[in-house]
């Protein structure tokens, strides 16, 4: 997919939520990141660590651990109110076979915790 | 210590997207993303819906391609305002985001239109993954590219609240089974319309106007 600009962005929004909670100029080093995708986002993990040892370098981030959770794909069938994973491309309910369902979880792309020094 | 952020990575363009969304419904222009492979008919489709609405219906088209301007030069001849948006000369941006419409819309006068066309870049993957801010994508699958697509590349077709079938003139020669297609295309969205057009000989093309027109907003 994007990973370029999606390393991008993280190494933005973590600079920006670090300095935040440290306004005052200190030494800040992160440590580690924690991730959240999706496996129906598209991102692909693995290019994304690739794009950020190259990209953080000379930041604060330069020596953050990537911790990658990957959200699997769930729904839940408005018909008979079952939540279920969806584990191959087929849209349906797996327990009534209806196709009245929704998207729970499996599009995420998320920085979702940060810790620093 | 540990802080806990939960921030959307793509959020930068979703804010411009929203953007684009309130000026869009401020002007009552319904906006359609248009989105397939290379080569299945999207310039086709708007080409003949242009000629077909001409005089009734006020139509723009904002034209994303990597490169050339091949596909407005085609367009120039209906006298609608067209922008292209060209992502690189040599090869770039696979896809439209929300920033190269809400800058190609700038010099589009959208008291004055309808409905505008954004023909995505031709590609099946990633135009899906960026809202621009429409009010829905449709997906143009054309006979000649089989029916296995939609399960290869699911979320266009999940992201789509139409898909089109391109090119049924071919259906014969091609001994083409389009019910496997549609099923194909109803197992990742099972919520999706369906229809089947030639925008080449005109076959179905009733149906697309219609489904346009329902859609207008004034």
């Amino acid at each position: 997919m994007h990973e370029a600009y999606i390393t991008e962005n993280i190494i933005k929004i973590v600079d920006e939520c670090v300095r935040k909670e440290r306004p005052v100029p200190a030494k800040i080093t992160v440590k580690r990141i924690k991730l959240k995708f999706g496996k129906m986002s598209g991102v692909v993990s693995d290019s994304v660590k690739f794009c950020f040892d190259i990209m953080a370098k000379d930041t604060i981030l330069e020596d953050a651990r990537l911790e990658i959770e990957e959200i699997p794909v769930t729904a839940l069938c408005r018909d008979c109110n079952r939540t279920f994973r969806i584990e191959e491309v087929c849209f349906f309910c797996r327990e009534c076979g209806r196709s009245n369902i929704e998207i729970l979880t499996g599009r995420e792309i998320l920085v979702d915790a940060i810790e620093f020094s | 210590m540990e802080i806990k952020v939960v921030k959307n990575v793509l959020a930068a363009n979703e804010n411009i997207a929203q953007a684009n969304r309130e000026l869009f419904e401020k002007n009552r222009v319904l906006v359609l993303n248009m989105i397939s492979s290379p080569g299945a008919g999207k310039t086709l489709i708007i080409e003949k819906t242009l000629e077909a609405f001409a005089g009734d219906v006020r139509m723009g088209v904002i034209e994303g391609d990597i490169t050339t301007t091949l596909d407005a030069e085609r367009l120039k001849k209906y006298d609608v305002p067209i922008v292209q948006i060209n992502t690189e000369t040599f090869g770039g941006d696979c896809h439209l985001d929300a920033n190269m419409i809400a800058n190609a819309v700038k010099d589009v006068d959208l008291t004055r239109l309808d409905a505008l066309f954004i023909e995505n870049v031709g590609n099946l993957v990633c135009p899906a993954e960026f809202n621009v801010g429409e009010d829905c994508k449709i997906a143009v699958a054309s006979i000649p590219e089989g029916v296995d697509k939609p399960l290869k590349y699911p979320l266009v077709f999940i992201e789509s609240k139409l898909a089109i079938i391109n090119k049924i003139d071919l259906e014969s020669v091609l001994e083409f089974d389009t019910e496997k297609l549609k099923n194909n295309i109803l197992k990742v969205n099972p919520k999706i319309e369906i229809m089947s057009i030639s925008a080449k000989t005109g076959a179905g093309f009733d149906g697309w106007l219609k489904w346009l027109k329902l859609h207008l907003k004034k």
